[in-house]
């Protein structure tokens, strides 16, 4: 049950992930969800390699880069998925093959297909009779209201937008009001509005004691519900603790971030002189890549010096691959 | 449009409503219908059918010739391998695989949608068949009738149940299927002895042939009625096994 990870104070030591850093062993609490030595491979592709630890109740982040793995790690927790080799307990049984085990179990998959041809409010009551609740009309109504879906519910769900798919599909695992609930990137495809409003409701869920585990590719949306997080990189967790000491370290390695812009050699220009700019180039699509060592500076300081070079901004966001290369340095440390 | 939710059978009701959007319905109630055809050539023979020939056109040329040969299988084969096939394919079943119910029921509940909807559908087709065929003259096939229903009940248990299975472990569930049906079924089956009777389509034309009350309809190594009954029972009972088995160990990404 030991393996190497970087804890939040960034010592790499010799750990055990299962009774140390991760949220419900602290304080003599069990684990609701372990994973011992899981792996999951297909054919010659390592998915999930050798992974061990536990959550706790309260709001857990699954945080990490596209095809890391999160999904095939909650897929494994929700039993959909055998493990290759290795043990995952749900409430201290194991997570495959109890079907009895998803009353209190609910998953919100990443992929977008629900039933087009139901209304929502028919997809939300259609869990709520296989689940065998005894007043499904209630609960059904109740978790419709709780993701603030009542004006769309009898609309056909292949009419919704990717954020009301969203929802509904939180609320169909929501139904049974199940102590644990696993999300897979849950807020993709929301506007801003729906997801301050998603997020409140997981904080919500983990302040009422379930255990709720929420995977996302983006730091900064995982620190706004979860103090403590997972992180997995290439199949393997790469750390695990305090968002806020993992956010430190991930921030103190060099980011690149790309700006598409009205005038971008203006701007690439005047970001050269910023003191946390190590490089800047131009793109062959024209876009501004540049290369920082302090990422939440860099963010602050574009918005000013485009306004002062008058210089829209179309767009800015973090380079994919230097977004994978943030969490690998989390690895290779 | 029945709702799905709060009834005794909801993953029943869910894949007949999967079935009523999707283009296999159409597909399966065209090639059901198609015998109608035929029937509508015998309408305009030129100097019209003895009741005789009417029987023979419609017992062995339709019903035991092209129905329950081919058109039969091809269209059951159209629902059943979509009951599981589209689920998988668009990921949904993890709706169903999550819920607290027995892998058996979401089988049954499922090769139930496919065999209300198959039998109906092959049920039309062979009657409205007979109507054309017998147009005025509907006395002197009237013995054949239920005869026909029974057989094509049969016939869409034993080919529903084992083309459902089928999908269940081969991704392409159509298309082996399809070569299932033309190859083995309508080919080797009609004409190699040995084959015929591990055929599904040998013992549903059994029980046409034992049920028909007319000597003239005869088949070659002709099962008995008890025989054919209990063989479709066994496959569809075997493929109800072996589908939840599959199902209980599936990984569904």
């Amino acid at each position: 049950m030991r393996e190497d990870v970087v804890t939040p104070n960034g010592d790499e030591e010799r750990v055990d992930p299962i009774r140390s850093t991760m949220p419900g062993m602290r304080g003599g609490r069990e684990p609701t969800i372990v994973l011992d030595h899981v792996s999951r491979w297909y054919g010659d592709i390592v998915a999930v390699s050798e992974v061990s630890f536990g959550v706790g109740p309260g709001v857990t982040g699954l945080l990490g880069p596209n095809g890391a793995g999160k999904s095939t790690t909650l897929k494994l927790m929700a039993g959909l998925l055998a493990a290759s080799s290795g043990t995952v307990t749900v409430g201290g049984q194991p997570a495959r093959g109890r079907p009895n085990a998803y009353r209190n179990l609910g998953l919100v998959a990443e992929h977008e297909v629900i039933y087009p041809f139901l209304t929502g409010r028919e997809f939300v009551r259609l869990n709520a009779t296989l689940q065998k609740l005894p007043r499904p009309r209630q609960a059904v109504e109740r978790v419709i209201e709780l993701v603030e879906m009542e004006t769309a519910a009898d609309r056909k769900v292949g009419g919704y937008s990717k954020g009301m798919r969203q929802r509904i599909k939180v609320a169909a695992a929501l139904v049974h009001d199940p102590d644990v609930i696993l999300m897979d990137e849950p807020l993709n495809g929301t506007d801003p509005v729906q997801r301050a409003h998603l997020i409140g409701l997981i904080r919500q869920l983990g302040s009422a004691g379930k255990t709720v585990l929420v995977s996302s590719h983006i730091l900064t949306e995982v620190e706004r519900f979860a103090e403590n997080i997972l992180v997995i990189v290439n199949g393997k967790l790469a750390a695990a603790g305090d968002y806020r000491a993992i956010r430190d370290r991930i921030d103190a390695h060099d980011h690149a971030v790309r700006i598409r812009a009205s005038d971008p050699r203006r701007l690439a220009a005047a970001l050269m002189t910023e003191p946390m700019v190590r490089a800047v180039r131009l793109d062959t699509q024209g876009r501004i890549v540049a290369e920082t060592d302090d990422v939440r500076a860099f963010y602050r300081a574009v918005p000013v010096t485009a306004q002062r070079e008058r210089v829209r901004l179309l767009e800015v966001q973090a380079a994919d691959e230097s977004l994978t290369s943030v969490f690998s340095y989390l690895v290779e440390r | 449009m029945v709702s799905v939710a709060f009834s005794p059978f909801p993953i029943t009701r869910l894949t007949i409503r999967q079935f009523a959007r999707g283009k296999s319905l159409l597909v399966a109630a065209g090639i059901v219908f198609f015998p109608v055809l035929f029937a509508i050539l015998g309408l305009l023979a030129p100097d019209g059918l003895t009741v005789r020939q009417l029987r023979q056109l419609l017992s062995s040329v339709i019903f035991l010739g092209a129905f329950t040969g081919t058109l039969l299988p091809v269209a059951t084969l159209l629902l059943a391998s979509g009951a599981f096939g589209d689920e998988l394919d668009d990921r949904t079943l993890s709706y169903l695989t999550l819920k607290p119910i027995s892998r058996l029921r979401i089988v049954i509940e499922k090769l139930l949608g496919v065999l209300i909807v198959g039998i109906l559908l092959a049920w039309t087709g062979i009657l409205a068949t007979v109507g054309v065929a017998a147009w005025g003259r509907y006395d002197a096939v009237e013995d054949l009738v239920w005869p026909m229903l029974l057989s094509t009940a049969a016939g869409v248990i034993g080919f529903g149940s084992f083309f459902l299975l089928l999908s269940l472990y081969i991704p392409r569930a159509l298309l082996t299927g399809l070569f299932y049906t033309f190859v083995w079924e309508s080919a080797l089956a009609r004409f190699l002895p040995g084959i015929r009777t591990i055929s599904i389509r040998h013992y549903a034309q059994s029980i046409f042939a034992e049920l028909a009350d007319d000597r003239r309809i005869v088949l070659a190594q002709q099962a008995e009625l008890r025989t054919s009954v209990i063989t479709v029972v066994a496959i569809c009972v075997l493929s109800i096994a072996l589908g939840t088995w599959r199902l209980r160990r599936m990984n569904l990404e």
